[in-house]
């Protein structure tokens, strides 16, 4: 029989990290409560549940950041403001 | 009848004499109008060579050839299967059988050799197995 082996080669199972899409500017209509959700921007092959938190740079008054349900939420109160710099970190809780 | 014949003999003579003396002079314009001289090298005509194509010897059984196998990478969670017929080619289009060496996979995959395709079921935990063979056999001694 005319049998050819291959070179040998790796099969593995594996973690594979969060990747984000671009996320655009988070803009709120001043005077007019409502909440803007991050969730979709950020994606995981391996369909683990990602946390996801933010830096430190300050919002403009009247946003907050609601990690638990990854979206930011404004009161509907704050003036008309805009910060930069935000910077949100996927975790699939994997090492 | 007879007394015109020597003239158009006469005539024809000087005809054939003057189309040879032009025919002469219009080969020499020629030549001499070519711009290739002995001093000038020609230029050697490019000349690319194919791809030898070395079909089948007829009667003659050629094996199973193998392209390099990839690390073969399933994500953790997620069931899934990936195919490996396209890495081995038979250059006498022989149906190929193709078989896995003793190497244990990670929990969750198997060869599924019918199949040609390395299967996970989404439940294995990660992990990593190096050395894995395939053998192909077309079936021919």
């Amino acid at each position: 029989m005319a049998q050819t082996p291959s070179v040998a080669f790796t099969v593995t199972v594996a973690n594979f990290p969060p990747t984000w899409q671009t996320v655009p500017t988070i803009a709120f209509a001043q005077g007019v409560a409502s909440s803007v959700s991050v969730a979709a921007y950020a994606t995981d092959t391996n369909g683990d549940p990602l946390a996801i938190t933010k830096n430190a740079a300050a919002l403009p008054p009247g946003v907050t950041y609601d990690a638990a349900n990854k979206r930011f939420v404004y009161d509907g109160v704050g003036a008309v403001g805009g910060t930069s710099g935000h910077v949100l970190t996927a975790d699939d809780g994997r090492p | 009848m007879t007394h015109t014949a020597p003239a158009r003999d006469a005539e024809r003579r000087a005809f054939l004499r003057l189309l040879a003396a032009t025919t002469a002079a219009l080969a020499m314009g020629g030549c001499t109008k070519q711009p290739v001289g002995l001093d000038q090298a020609p230029t050697p005509p490019v000349v690319t060579t194919p791809p030898p194509i070395i079909p089948p010897t007829p009667g003659v059984n050629a094996p199973p050839v193998w392209q390099v196998v990839p690390t073969i990478t399933f994500a953790q969670g997620v069931a899934s299967s990936i195919g490996i017929g396209g890495y081995v080619s038979d250059a006498n289009g022989d149906s190929l059988t193709i078989a896995m060496n003793a190497a244990v996979l990670p929990a969750g995959v198997t060869y599924d050799a019918p199949n040609k395709r390395f299967v996970y079921d989404g439940v294995g935990a990660i992990a990593s197995t190096s050395g894995v063979v395939l053998i192909a056999n077309d079936g021919k001694g």
